[in-house]
């Protein structure tokens, strides 16, 4: 696969050497020999990039994408029983700042490039299978109020600023497609009565 | 030839866009009629335990006062006044006529831009039906504009705070079916209020389908002693099909409720049957004022440790006539006639065995 590549990346020089575009190439049927040269160092090069790319840690490792369907199985089984037992998820986190007063802000966010990039991340992303999607109920409702109805702020839950924003919107579709019940604010219908009520009498 | 006719007739019924259950007459003068207004507030029931049961509040404070007996009586009767409130019904009227007219033809204007303006009146204090929000055409028409734009217009400028300019995916077919399934009826119903005018056509679809799926799965007590609970009565009473919602009255004991539906469907109906005598009956048994009184006693701590007995003797007699009058309208309207004699008999059965029973505490 390596050398399929090396060999394009040495043919498209030719033809910047020639004066042609790359995407010239189907209006001019060119026979472009090229005699290509990689010397063994460049090749074993190319190899360790590879495997120093597979060496990430997997606690660590965040590239993997969850799908919702699994964690909403992770959320019933015995192993989320035996981590989190019966509390909220975010309940048992608690930030590490420097002094007695937290900044008011949390961290943009705990994961970056595919890696978990700080200490101490947040309760949804330090673990990989809890995934914010309005589909996700029971992890959703974790987060809302029982006496307010609305989403926790990130202060209490300890969320970084990025899981923060995704868990808003997967609350707001989860509202919106009718998946989380809420108490729906009531309409007033005076102005009907009135109108109607006069006519009638 | 008369296939022909036939076959027009069908095309030209299912052409039309409604639910097939929809309001052919004008409901409005009828539901807003005093009598009916009676009725169904009476059939909806005022159970303050569900009107007033814990809800999500924005603010959740606490305040505690000091109150004399007479102001904890009037605390009291202020609270069955909001729960009348409440219970508010969504009012039922016809399906709106949305023919937008033109105000003027200006020609000179068809070059001036590739868009149409829209142009609100913003006067604070009017109505939003009374004001005027007109459209100035690509062509150069002037015309009111229509249904959608003025809803558009309204919710820019005064909106309401939880309805979408664009429709909910609550109402998509796949969301709707499941919360059905679920039973959240209650929440369905709240969120097409709020969304929905009641004159829109698309309100109609939804609240009786809705209304058809609780008959189906006889699921009335989600619905009783809320705001819809009336207009629901006044939908199976309209369309001929109080059947199911009388046979689950029965069964829980709501027979005053059964003889005012029966009234109702009469009344809608045009059936020229004696309503006025059962009627009267009704409004003696009405208990409200003793059971506001009974609260307020708990309260004050005033009342003595009573022998619960179910009905008293006044009740058991009243229920009499409701079982003939009842009875009446089984044999000469009903369309479920073997379940609601099914029903009817186990009642008066039971009714039988709480008359002997009072009966023994009397004499004992």
């Amino acid at each position: 696969m390596m050398n399929f590549l090396t060999k394009i990346a040495c043919s498209s020089n030719l033809f910047k050497l020639n004066n042609l575009s790359p995407y010239s190439s189907a209006l001019v049927k060119s026979i472009v020999t090229t005699n290509v040269y990689y010397c063994e160092a460049h090749e074993n090069q190319e190899a360790e990039k590879e495997q120093i790319k597979e060496k990430i840690d997997p606690s660590i490792d965040r590239t993997k994408i969850i799908p919702v369907e699994t964690s909403i199985r992770y959320l019933k089984s015995a192993a989320y029983k035996e981590t989190y037992g019966d509390q909220a998820v975010w309940i048992p986190y608690r930030r590490n700042h420097k002094g007695l007063i937290p900044p008011r802000k949390t961290r943009k966010t705990c994961i970056r490039k595919g890696k978990i990039a700080t200490g101490s991340p947040c309760p949804i992303c330090r673990d990989e299978y809890l995934v914010l999607h309005h589909e996700n109920t029971d992890l959703l409702k974790q987060f809302i109020s029982p006496q307010t109805g609305q989403v926790l702020s990130f202060s209490k839950t300890g969320l970084c600023q990025k899981k923060h924003l995704q868990l808003l919107l997967a609350v707001e579709r989860a509202k919106d497609h009718g998946r989380i019940v809420y108490d729906v604010p009531q309409r007033d219908y005076s102005e009907y009565y009135e109108q109607y009520a006069n006519k009638s009498s | 030839m008369e296939k022909y006719l036939k076959r027009i007739t069908t095309l030209a019924r299912y052409s039309t866009r409604s639910n097939f259950l929809s309001y052919e007459k004008d409901p409005a003068p009828h539901f807003f009629n005093t009598e009916i207004q009676k009725l169904l507030s009476s059939i909806t029931t005022l159970d303050v335990q569900k009107i007033f049961r814990k809800r999500t509040v924005n603010d959740n404070h606490v305040s505690y006062k000091f109150l004399t007996d007479k102001q904890l009586e009037d605390e009291v009767r202020n609270r069955f006044k909001d729960a009348e409130k409440a219970l508010q019904m969504p009012p039922v009227l016809k399906v709106m006529n949305d023919q937008p007219k033109t105000i003027s033809n200006d020609v000179a204007l068809t070059s001036f831009s590739k868009h149409s303006y829209v142009f609100t009146d913003v006067t604070f204090g009017l109505k939003n039906r009374d004001r005027s929000i007109v459209v100035r055409e690509p062509n150069g028409e002037l015309k009111e504009a229509s249904y959608d734009i003025k809803k558009r217009a309204w919710q820019i400028y005064f909106p309401l705070n939880d309805r979408s300019f664009r429709e909910p995916k609550i109402f998509e077919e796949e969301n709707f079916k499941r919360l059905l399934e679920e039973g959240q009826y209650q929440f369905l119903l709240d969120r097409a209020c709020l969304q929905y005018e009641p004159d829109e056509q698309k309100y109609h679809d939804i609240t009786s389908r809705i209304y058809l799926h609780i008959d189906e799965h006889l699921k009335f007590e989600s619905l009783r002693s809320t705001r819809h609970f009336g207009p629901m009565a006044f939908f199976f009473a309209w369309h001929k099909m109080i059947d199911n919602l009388l046979l689950d009255m029965i069964r829980n004991d709501y027979l005053k409720n059964a003889v005012e539906l029966i009234c109702l469907f009469y009344k809608l109906n045009n059936h020229n049957e004696k309503v006025e005598n059962i009627l009267t009956i009704c409004a003696k048994s009405d208990n409200l004022e003793s059971r506001i009184q009974n609260i307020i006693n708990d309260l004050l701590k005033k009342n003595q440790i009573v022998k619960q007995i179910d009905k008293t003797d006044e009740e058991l007699r009243n229920d009499e006539e409701y079982l003939e009058f009842i009875q009446s309208y089984i044999d000469k309207y009903c369309l479920k006639k073997p379940q609601l004699e099914l029903t009817l008999n186990t009642y008066r059965e039971w009714h039988n065995e709480l008359k002997n029973i009072q009966l023994k505490y009397t004499v004992g």
